[in-house]
């Protein structure tokens, strides 16, 4: 289903309302981001590519297609930029360094903080131990909240392979969590 | 008839596009119906939104503010370049049916007098002429006109007075002029003295 803020947000930055271009990408800013740092697994380079992302996005509004998502097209560009950036650089992604986590807290507030922080930092390493197909297929959809099919477009992948990709992501995530005995 | 292990592997694929609602009514309709039939189709579903909620739950990520907006105020800050062509020309942003056109006429239009102007400017001259022209003015009877001058200037150069012209004007002093003059007599005269004794 189309957002139909977007197409008005759109159709207002068509006709030259340059405030409209923040208020459309407000909406995905944190997603996008997201996305980006899971995919590079490196603030500095999240933030130039979420950059180097938007302003892409601003240069190419006019050739955007409604019949597509929005939220599809921006992945897509964002998508395509950092696996541009990965390839050029060969940057071999690290594990983010969890031993910031304070430990200890007695304070309740900290624990359920220090808890939220664990688990997301045990997320971002199931992630990370992904294979590169199964980790960009599950980050698009879970991120990007792209459908399948668009997503195997994207990729240039069939249907069947792609929910294969999002199958075995999913399980190997189940399996992780179980044996933390989170789930 | 499918079996129940075959029903189970297929719904492993196909209830990614059931939680989609990418299937057909007809499709839904059938999983729906399985998923009521097979306890373990339920426990699968139930189990893979369970996996995908806690991920959404804890992958959220807040882009600083501030840098956020650093950004955007950035890219709208870009003018592309048919914007600055625009901006050059006085076009409206508009969405007039002849905007393109306009545009490709008013830049075709600075093209051509700014190549128009840059030939008048220039100064620099072409060498390809140059070389061309004086190859068609060579004369050969003129060249050897000119040969036959200079092998007489050479000639007249031999003789003394010729020397002593030629230094006076070089040196633009009489007395050197002389001097040499005559240590070249002493020179001629001792040779001839040498020539005598035989």
């Amino acid at each position: 289903m189309k957002n139909n803020l977007d197409i008005i947000l759109i159709e207002r930055l068509k006709s030259g309302d340059s405030t409209a271009f923040n208020l459309l990408i407000n909406n995905y800013k944190n997603k996008l981001y997201g996305y980006l740092l899971r995919l590079c697994k490196d603030v500095d380079t999240a933030e130039d590519l979420f950059q180097e992302t938007i302003i892409k996005t601003w240069k190419g509004i006019k050739k955007y297609n409604e019949k597509n998502r929005f939220s599809s097209w921006l992945f897509s560009i964002a998508h395509n930029t950092a696996i541009d950036s990965i390839r050029k650089s060969k940057q071999k992604v690290e594990l983010i360094d969890t031993n910031d986590i304070e430990k200890g807290d007695e304070n309740a507030n900290l624990q359920q903080e220090y808890e939220i922080k664990e688990m997301s930092s045990i997320i971002e390493k199931i992630i990370e131990k992904l294979p590169e197909k199964q980790k960009q297929v599950f980050l698009l959809r879970q991120h990007g909240g792209m459908k399948f099919k668009e997503i195997a477009k994207m990729l240039d992948e069939p249907l069947n392979t792609v929910l294969s990709h999002m199958n075995y992501a999913v399980k190997k995530i189940k399996k992780d969590l179980r044996e933390r005995n989170v789930i | 008839m499918l079996s129940k292990e075959e029903i189970i592997k297929l719904f492993e694929t196909e209830m990614w596009l059931f939680i989609d609602g990418s299937l057909s009514e007809d499709r839904i309709k059938f999983w729906e119906e399985k998923i009521s039939e097979y306890p373990e189709l339920k426990e699968m579903l139930i189990e893979t939104n369970q996996v995908l909620e806690i991920y959404d739950k804890h992958s959220e990520v807040e882009i600083d503010s501030k840098y956020y907006k650093e950004v955007i105020e950035k890219t709208i800050s870009q003018k592309t370049l048919g914007e600055k062509v625009k901006l050059l020309f006085g076009i409206r942003s508009d969405k007039s049916a002849n905007e393109n056109g306009t545009l490709k006429i008013a830049f075709g239009s600075t093209l051509v007098i700014a190549s128009i102007i840059i030939f008048m400017v220039s100064k620099t001259p072409n060498p390809v002429k140059n070389i061309s022209a004086e190859l068609l003015e060579w004369n050969p009877e003129e060249i050897t006109e000119q040969i036959r001058d200079a092998q007489i200037t050479f000639n007249f150069i031999k003789d003394e007075e010729a020397k002593k012209y030629v230094l006076e004007k070089i040196s633009n002093d009489e007395w050197s002029s002389d001097v040499y003059q005559i240590g070249s007599k002493i020179k001629q005269m001792n040779r001839e003295i040498e020539e005598n004794k035989f």
